[in-house]
C-alpha cells in the first residue's frame, strides 16, 4: 500500500493519472474472476477495455464502481489510495459508469431523469421539486456534453443515441470525472454512433477520463487513445491503438495465437454478400433447407443472404449488436423482414407469420430464455407439449397419458434433470435450456433456428447441447447456431460472420479459427 | 414448491397408483383434489367457519330451505365467475359482466315481448350479441393492443345505459312457461340455475385442465412472449376467452330474466366485483398465469353465504356491502400473508425438495417399463397440476 501510493503519489501531484489499479484480485465462490489486474489511466485519456466474455472486464468495473470488494491488490484514484465499498463512495469520488442497459425511465421527461434520486437538491419550500432549477441543471449537463437534447422531452421518445447521451450526462451531473461506459454502442445504430463519439471526444477535451469497454475495435480506433487487453482475470498489456491490428487483439484475447502465426485472412466479405451461389454448388449433392435472400430490415439487418443444408450445423458468429439476432428473427417470422425472402426446401415462406412458419417447420428458440423462453410456473411436461398439443390430444382433450410419454421420450433423449412435473422455473439454466429445446424438437421443426443456446449455462450442459445439436443434424434436420461466444462456433460445419447487420464472411470447418473469426467480428471485411 | 404442495400430490399419486383405472377415466374424481392449494384449503376453512358462526346465530341457515336459496342465489354469481377464471388466468379481465347480465335480460324482453320474436330465436340472438360483444374487446386487445380493463370498462358503461334505454328502466315482462322453469324449476329439489351452473362448472373444469385451449391461455397468462414464440396463436385466445365470457353474461341474464320474468336493467350492477372478487379469493392471480376453478368455486359459495347470513342475522341491508367487503379483504390478506412466509422460508425448502429428487430423477426412464410403473402414475399425477402452481406469475 505505502509502496503503491509513493510510487503514483508523485504523478498524482501533477494530476496526470486517474485511476491506478495494481494486482487487483477478486475470488466468487468457485470462480476466480479476476488474478491481477493492473493498469493506469492518465486523466483526460480515453482507454479502450477488451476481453472476450469471462476475461473479468465486468469484475474489474464492479470493483472501480463499488459494486464488489477486491480480495486483493491496489486501487487509486487521483493518486489518493481508495477503499471503494460502495457505489455512493465511488459517485462522490467522481467516477460513473454508464452501463449497456439504458436505466432511463421513459415516461419522465429528460431533465427529470438527470435529476432522478435527487430531487432533495432541487427543492423549494421543503416539498416542492423547482422545476426551472431542475431543467437547468440537466441543460447544464447536457451542455458540458455538448449535445442539443430537448430537456422537456419524454425519455422514451428519443433515440437509443439520445437516451445514450442522456444516461452519461447524468454521469456527468452527478459531478463524474471518470466515466466508465460499457458496451455503449452495442444498442446503437450505426449512423447513431457519431454523436456519440463526437460528445466522448469533448469529454475529453474537457479533461474527463474515459474508460470505454467494447469489442469493434473499428470504433476503438476512433475513439480511444490506448487498448488494455484482459484474458482470464489478468491485464495484459496497454497499447497504443494506432500500433495494434485487429489480429493482434484477437490473438491477445484469446490467449493462444502467439506461437501460432495467423494464416492469412481471406477476403470473403466482398465477394460473399449478396449471392449464396458459391455455396450452392460447394454443396450441391446436399439438399437446401433454408435459403435466406438477400433479407433486409434496415438499419439491423442489411442484405443477409446464407443457407442451411440438410444435416448441417451452421454456425452465426456476431458480438452483441451485430444483428444476428434479428436475422434469425426475421427467418422465423418475428420480425418482419422489409425486402428478401425466406425459402424453406425451395418453397418461399415469407407471406407466413411466425406461427405459419412454426407450423411449416421453422423453429426459433430465443436468447432471453426467461422472457421468451419458458412457462416458469408450468410444469417441464407442458412446456415441452406446448408447441404441439395437437400430438398429445384424444377426442380434443389433453391427455396426460400421452403427455407423459412424450415428455420422457425428449427427458431422456435430452438428459433433462428433473421431474416431468416439476415447474421449469426451478430448474438450472442448462436444463432450462434442453426444455426450450425439448418444445421445438417435439414439433419435428426441419430447421432449428438457435440464438445463444448456451448463454447462462454451466460447462458440462454446453458440451451436452453441442453434441445435441450434432445430433439433431444428424436427423437430416438442419441448424443455425448463433454464439457471441465465438470459440464454441467451431463445432458448426460452417460459420457465417455478421457486423453491423452485414454477412461480412464466411468459414468452412477447415478454415476456422477462433482468432479469424473474432477478427472478422470485430472488424469484419474493412 | 411448498412442503404442503407436494404433500398434496403425493397424495394424488398414491390415489392414482392405487386406483389405476381412476387415472384413464374421464371424469376422474380424484384430480378434483390433487394439488389442491393452500389457500383453497384456507378458503375452505373459512367457509366452514361462517357456516358454523350462521349455523349458530341465525336460526334458519341450516334449514334446507335456506341452503337452497343460497344454491340458487350463487347461481348467478357462479357462471360469470366460471369464464371470469379464465379471462383472469390469461391475464385479462373483464369489467363489462354486471351491466352485461342487465342488458341481456331487457335485450331479451325486447326482443320477445316488444318484436314478438320467438323465445328460442330470442335466446339465441342474446347469447350470439353477447358473445361478439365479448370478442369485440379480446379483438380490441388483441390488435388494437386496447387493454381489456379499458374496452371493457367502456362497454359496461355502454350496456348499462342501453339497458336503461331500451326498458325505460322498466322491467319488460316476459311470460314464457319454458323460461320460467329455467330459471324457477327444480329437478330433483335443486334448483335448475345451480344445476345449469354445475354443469357448467365441470365443463369449465375440463376446458381449463384438459383442453390445449384451456393450458395455452395459462401460458398467455403467465408468459406471452413466451407464448408467442413457442406459437400459441395469443390473439386468437384472447378473442376466444373474452367470447366465453360475454356468452356466460348474455346466458346469466337470459336465466335471471326466467326467475324474474322479465328483464330488469337494474339488476346485478354490482356483479362484476362479486365476481371478480370470488375468483381472486379463489386463488387465481390478478395477474395471470395461475388459475383454479376449484377455488373460484368456494369463492362464489364464501361470497353468497356471507349475504345469505347477514340477512338472516338481520343486519341491516346497507351494512351488508360493507361488512362482505371487510371479509373478502380479510380472505385475500390472509392469502397473501401466507405467500409472504412461505417465500420467507423458501431457502430451506428447496434444499428439502432437492433431496426428495432423486426418486424421480429418472421418471422418463421408466416410463417406457410400462403405462402401468408406478413412476407413470407418478408422472401423471405431476403433469397437469391444478393449474399453474406455487410462483404464479413471473
Amino acid at each position: 500500500m505505502q509502496l503503491g501510493a509513493a510510487a503514483f503519489g508523485g504523478d498524482a501531484a501533477s494530476g496526470s493519472v486517474a485511476l491506478s489499479c495494481r494486482g487487483l484480485s477478486k475470488s466468487f465462490p468457485g470462480v476466480r474472476a479476476l488474478s491481477d489486474a493492473t493498469l493506469e489511466i492518465a486523466e483526460g485519456e480515453v482507454r479502450a477495455l477488451v476481453g472476450s466474455n469471462g476475461a473479468g472486464k465486468s469484475t474489474l468495473i464492479k470493483i472501480i464502481m463499488g459494486v464488489n470488494q477486491r480480495d486483493g491488490g491496489e486501487l487509486s484514484l487521483w493518486g489518493e489510495p481508495v477503499l471503494v465499498d460502495s457505489v455512493k463512495e465511488a459517485r462522490s469520488r467522481g467516477v460513473a459508469a454508464v452501463y449497456q442497459e439504458l436505466s432511463l425511465v421513459p415516461s419522465m421527461t429528460v431533465a427529470e431523469n438527470i435529476a432522478i434520486g435527487r430531487w432533495g437538491e432541487f427543492e423549494r419550500f421543503r416539498w416542492i421539486v423547482d422545476t426551472r432549477r431542475m431543467r437547468a441543471h440537466a441543460r447544464d449537463a447536457l451542455e458540458t456534453l455538448g449535445v442539443d437534447i430537448n430537456v422537456d422531452a419524454e425519455a422514451g421518445e428519443l433515440t437509443m443515441a439520445q437516451q445514450q447521451l442522456v444516461e452519461i450526462a447524468r454521469a456527468l451531473a452527478l459531478k463524474a470525472r471518470l466515466l466508465v461506459l460499457d458496451e455503449p454502442t452495442s444498442s446503437l445504430d450505426a449512423h447513431e454512433v457519431p454523436a456519440l463519439f463526437a460528445a466522448i471526444a469533448g469529454l475529453r477535451e474537457q479533461g474527463h477520463t474515459i474508460l470505454y469497454i467494447s469489442h469493434r475495435m473499428v470504433e476503438l480506433r476512433q475513439v480511444a487513445d490506448n487498448v488494455t487487453i484482459m484474458r482470464d482475470g489478468y491485464t495484459l498489456g496497454t497499447y497504443p491503438i494506432d500500433t495494434v491490428s485487429g489480429e493482434e487483439v484477437a490473438a491477445l484475447m484469446l490467449g493462444h495465437a502467439a506461437s501460432e502465426s495467423l494464416p492469412e485472412r481471406r477476403e470473403v466479405g466482398r465477394t460473399w454478400s449478396g449471392s449464396a451461389t458459391a455455396t450452392r454448388s460447394q454443396h450441391s449433392d446436399r439438399e437446401v433447407i433454408l435459403e435466406v435472400r438477400d433479407v433486409s430490415l434496415p438499419p439491423r439487418v442489411v442484405d443477409v443472404s446464407l443457407e442451411v443444408c440438410r444435416g448441417e450445423v451452421v454456425g452465426l458468429a456476431g458480438l452483441m449488436g451485430s444483428g444476428r439476432s434479428e436475422v434469425l428473427r426475421c427467418i422465423a417470422g418475428l420480425l418482419p423482414a422489409a425486402s428478401g425472402d425466406v425459402l424453406l426446401e425451395g418453397r418461399s415462406v415469407r407471406s407466413k407469420g411466425a406461427r405459419a412458419r412454426l407450423a411449416a417447420g421453422i423453429a426459433f428458440t430465443s436468447e432471453d430464455r426467461r422472457r421468451e423462453g419458458i412457462f416458469a410456473a408450468m410444469s417441464v411436461a407442458e412446456n415441452l407439449a406446448m408447441s404441439s398439443w395437437h400430438k398429445v390430444t384424444s377426442h380434443r382433450l389433453v391427455s396426460r397419458l400421452k403427455v407423459v410419454k412424450m415428455a420422457a421420450e425428449l427427458m431422456t433423449r435430452l438428459g433433462i434433470k428433473a421431474g416431468p412435473g416439476q415447474d421449469v422455473g426451478q430448474l438450472s439454466g442448462g436444463n432450462q435450456q434442453k426444455v426450450v429445446l425439448g418444445r421445438v424438437l417435439a414439433t419435428e421443426a426441419r430447421l432449428l433456428l438457435l440464438d445463444e443456446p448456451t448463454r447462462g449455462v454451466d460447462v458440462q450442459s454446453k458440451e451436452e447441447l453441442y453434441n445435441l445439436m450434432r445430433e439433431i443434424a444428424n436427423e437430416g434436420r438442419g441448424v443455425l447456431f448463433v454464439s457471441s461466444e465465438l470459440r464454441e462456433l467451431e463445432i458448426c460445419d460452417r460459420t457465417y460472420i455478421v457486423r453491423e447487420g452485414k454477412v461480412v464472411g464466411h468459414l468452412d470447418k477447415s478454415e476456422f479459427t477462433t482468432e479469424r473469426v473474432t477478427a472478422l467480428a470485430m472488424e469484419g471485411g474493412s | 414448491m411448498s412442503q404442503p404442495e407436494n404433500a398434496a400430490r403425493d397424495k394424488g399419486r398414491q390415489r392414482l397408483t392405487r386406483g389405476r383405472d381412476a387415472g384413464r377415466s374421464r371424469i376422474d374424481v380424484s384430480y378434483l383434489l390433487r394439488g389442491t392449494r393452500k389457500n383453497v384449503v384456507g378458503l375452505l376453512g373459512a367457509l366452514i367457519a361462517l357456516y358454523i358462526v350462521f349455523g349458530i346465530k341465525a336460526p334458519n341457515f341450516l334449514t334446507v330451505s335456506n341452503q337452497l336459496s343460497i344454491a340458487l342465489n350463487t347461481s348467478f354469481l357462479a357462471i360469470p365467475a366460471w369464464a371470469m377464471t379464465l379471462v383472469i388466468g390469461c391475464a385479462e379481465i373483464d369489467m363489462s359482466t354486471g351491466p352485461a347480465v342487465a342488458f341481456a335480460g331487457v335485450f331479451l324482453g325486447l326482443l320477445v315481448t316488444n318484436y314478438g320474436i320467438p323465445l328460442l330465436f330470442g335466446i339465441i340472438i342474446v347469447l350470439a350479441v353477447g358473445t361478439l360483444l365479448g370478442a369485440a374487446i379480446g379483438w380490441a386487445r388483441a390488435y388494437l393492443n386496447v387493454p381489456t380493463f379499458v374496452g371493457s370498462l367502456a362497454l359496461y358503461l355502454g350496456l348499462r345505459s342501453l339497458a336503461e334505454l331500451f326498458s325505460n328502466a322498466i322491467p319488460i315482462s316476459i311470460s314464457s312457461s319454458f323460461l320460467g322453469n329455467v330459471g324457477t324449476g327444480s329437478v330433483l329439489g335443486f334448483p335448475n340455475p345451480a344445476w345449469i351452473a354445475i354443469v357448467l362448472f365441470f365443463v369449465f373444469l375440463v376446458v381449463a385442465r384438459k383442453t390445449p385451449f384451456g393450458r395455452s391461455l395459462l401460458a398467455i397468462g403467465g408468459n406471452p412472449d413466451s407464448a408467442r414464440v413457442a406459437g400459441v396463436p395469443v390473439g386468437r385466445r384472447k378473442i376466444a376467452v373474452m367470447a366465453i365470457s360475454g356468452a356466460a353474461a348474455a346466458l346469466t341474464g337470459i336465466i335471471l330474466a326466467g326467475q324474474l320474468a322479465s328483464g330488469n336493467s337494474e339488476v346485478e350492477q354490482v356483479l362484476t366485483f362479486q365476481v371478480i372478487a370470488a375468483v381472486i379469493i379463489g386463488g387465481t392471480a390478478l395477474f395471470g398465469g395461475r388459475a383454479s376453478m376449484l377455488g373460484t368455486l368456494i369463492g362464489v359459495v364464501f361470497i353468497e353465504t356471507i349475504t345469505d347470513g347477514l340477512i338472516l342475522l338481520g343486519v341491516n341491508t346497507y351494512a351488508d356491502g360493507f361488512v362482505t367487503g371487510l371479509l373478502i379483504f380479510a380472505a385475500v390478506t390472509i392469502g397473501t400473508g401466507e405467500l409472504r412466509l412461505r417465500r420467507k422460508a423458501r431457502g430451506g425448502r428447496g434444499r428439502r425438495v432437492r433431496q426428495g429428487r432423486p426418486a424421480v430423477a429418472s421418471p422418463a426412464s421408466d416410463a417406457f417399463a410400462g403405462p402401468e410403473s408406478s413412476a407413470i402414475a407418478g408422472g401423471l399425477a405431476r403433469v397437469i397440476p391444478e393449474s399453474g402452481s406455487q410462483e404464479g406469475r413471473v
